[in-house]
């Protein structure tokens, strides 16, 4: 049997190969470092270097020199399996297509979704609506009077929250993005409580929006809710829907497993999942600025509602139609 | 070395290539610290920023530049918490505090943290945090053989010990005895991994060592180490001239 020394010096030219060859590939800088396809000799280098472990295993080699085997192969295999595609053509597609057609891929859900939004919100819209004080029951009369005041049509406050009347477009940019994309990750992260977490955002949501939107209409201050809603509203509530769906996919590996073990088809939902909430904070995102450069201008009601069925049209078509081939 | 019955926190995976390698699982502790020194980082950057701007928790809206200044650090703090974890484990594979650790976070079949599973693993932090730092994730990592907590378990990762660099020498010794044919392989492997360490160890510990196998060496002291190291650079090299 070849001794360790022996065995040490015949290989340890490939050995440090091997080695140069990760360190080219780790190079902090970037002009150094080489990409991963135009090293052809990388994976018959690792293999060999795997046998040679394994060779250094069986025959019983010092530990020193298997581990030293062992970190290299470590390396080694991280750099020959980690996929690194060019994420901007792949961002681009997700775009364009991909994540319309991942919603379409789960349809039923995305339509249980959007009952579990529109329907309670609906319900309670009608029942803020037909009766001014109901919304009491719902939000304080501090949080009522401060909602009315925002949307006083007689009221010459650009349609801001009250304590931000004075803010500047980027200021409410700013505040959006932090409070509406934060909501539709806690959506998303609740499903991992079997999915109850999810349904009991989504339905706060629902309630919160579906109130104030019944009650202001029932009190007459259309012009000034319909129109600084509509604009965004559009992007903003499928994104919630969507964002219940990743939700709830999580929710359901881990009720309904079917044949697999319950972590397992968790890590199997959980591709999807993560497209499927990227995507959503896309939408928001656009939703935010949208809310905070569009809504809250003072154009007439007409053009503030055709833009926002143009929205709304847009963002279902998109939906409906993008990625088909 | 895959059967062992010895209780430790490595995981063996088998590649493609037919050798199998060993991961050793991050604990708690070393996460948690981890996790203190991330949020002393975000917090500075945050209050860094925020004292840049001007901005202080008494002051309000009163002008344009402030509003602006306002709007950036709402998007900030946003970034800090949502962002902040997931770009570096997705890119790096570690965060800032964990790679001080020496952790890194890898899927469970050894390659590295892909997109998707970063961002899973991340965003479901709110729900590891319930009710109170982390006690919910804490308790799903004490469930599982390998620490992981439900992002873990959703996006199919492990938190584990990176490699240190270890430095490249031959063994060499300027004796060489051929050792008794009885020894069996845990103890040639033993001896070996002394002779290997002998370097970095006090005299003293090097002879307390060697005491051990008095029974084989029928010696003690220096002449004991003597002995051992012998008997390694025979087995590495060979009798030499």
């Amino acid at each position: 049997m070849q001794k360790q020394s022996h065995f040490e010096t015949t290989h340890s030219p490939q050995w440090d190969h091997l080695r140069d060859l990760l360190a080219q590939l780790s190079s902090v800088n970037p002009l150094r470092r080489r990409h991963p396809t135009t090293l052809t000799e990388l994976p018959a280098l690792h293999t060999q270097v795997c046998h040679h472990l394994a060779l250094a295993r069986s025959r019983g080699y010092s530990p020193g020199l298997v581990n030293r085997l062992h970190d290299l192969v470590l390396d080694s295999h991280r750099h020959l399996y980690h996929h690194k595609g060019s994420w901007t053509q792949r961002a681009l597609r997700f775009v364009a297509g991909g994540f319309a057609r991942l919603v379409r891929r789960h349809a039923g859900l995305f339509w249980i979704c959007c009952g579990l939004f529109y329907l309670p919100a609906l319900l309670f819209g009608l029942l803020c609506y037909t009766d001014p004080d109901f919304i009491l029951r719902i939000h304080s009369s501090r949080q009522v009077q401060d909602i009315e005041t925002m949307y006083d049509p007689g009221n010459f406050n650009a349609l801001r929250p009250v304590g931000y009347e004075a803010a500047g477009q980027f200021q409410m940019f700013g505040y959006y993005i932090a409070n509406n994309i934060a909501i539709d990750f806690r959506v998303f992260a609740g499903g991992v409580l079997f999915g109850i977490g999810t349904v009991f955002f989504v339905l706060f949501n629902a309630l919160h929006i579906g109130s104030i939107a019944g009650h202001l209409s029932g009190i007459g201050y259309n012009p000034t809710f319909w129109g600084f809603v509509a604009g965004h509203s559009a992007l903003e509530l499928t994104a919630l829907c969507i964002s219940a769906m990743a939700g709830l996919l999580l929710g359901r590996a881990l009720v309904s497993p079917g044949r697999s073990r319950r972590a397992d088809a968790l890590a199997m939902a959980a591709g999807d999942a993560a497209r499927l909430i990227i995507g959503a904070a896309l939408m928001t995102l656009a939703a935010a600025f949208i809310e905070a450069y569009w809504s809250s201008t003072e154009y007439p009601l007409r053009i503030k509602l055709s833009v926002g069925a143009a929205i709304w049209l847009l963002t279902i078509g998109y939906l409906w139609r993008a990625g088909r081939n | 070395m895959h059967g062992d019955p010895r209780i430790d926190t490595m995981v063996y995976l088998d590649t493609p290539e037919g050798v199998q390698l060993g991961y050793e699982v991050a604990g708690t502790i070393s996460r948690a610290l981890a996790w203190a020194i991330d949020a002393a980082i975000r917090g500075a950057i945050f209050i860094a920023l925020a004292m840049a701007l001007g901005i202080n928790a008494t002051q309000f809206v009163v002008d344009d530049n402030l509003a602006m200044a306002v709007g950036l650090v709402s998007v900030v703090a946003f970034a800090l918490e949502w962002l902040y974890p997931t770009c570096f484990e997705a890119r790096y594979g570690a965060t800032p505090g964990k790679r001080l650790l020496g952790l890194r976070v890898v899927q469970t079949s050894g390659v590295p943290l892909t997109w998707p599973s970063a961002i899973v693993r991340n965003f479901l932090r709110a729900v590891d945090f319930l009710p109170l730092l982390y006690m919910t994730g804490t308790i799903a990592m004490l469930c599982n053989r390998d620490f992981r907590r439900l992002g873990d378990l959703a996006a199919d990762t492990r938190v584990v010990y990176s490699a240190l660099a270890t430095p490249w020498q031959l063994f060499n010794y300027p004796r060489s005895v051929r050792p008794p044919a009885t020894l069996d392989e845990d103890t040639r492997q033993a001896i070996l991994g002394f002779a290997e360490r002998a370097g970095s160890l006090s005299a003293a510990r090097r002879i307390e060592l060697a005491d051990m196998l008095f029974p084989l060496t029928g010696q003690r002291g220096e002449a004991a180490v003597d002995t051992l190291m012998a008997w390694s650079n025979w087995i590495v090299r060979g009798q030499t001239r």
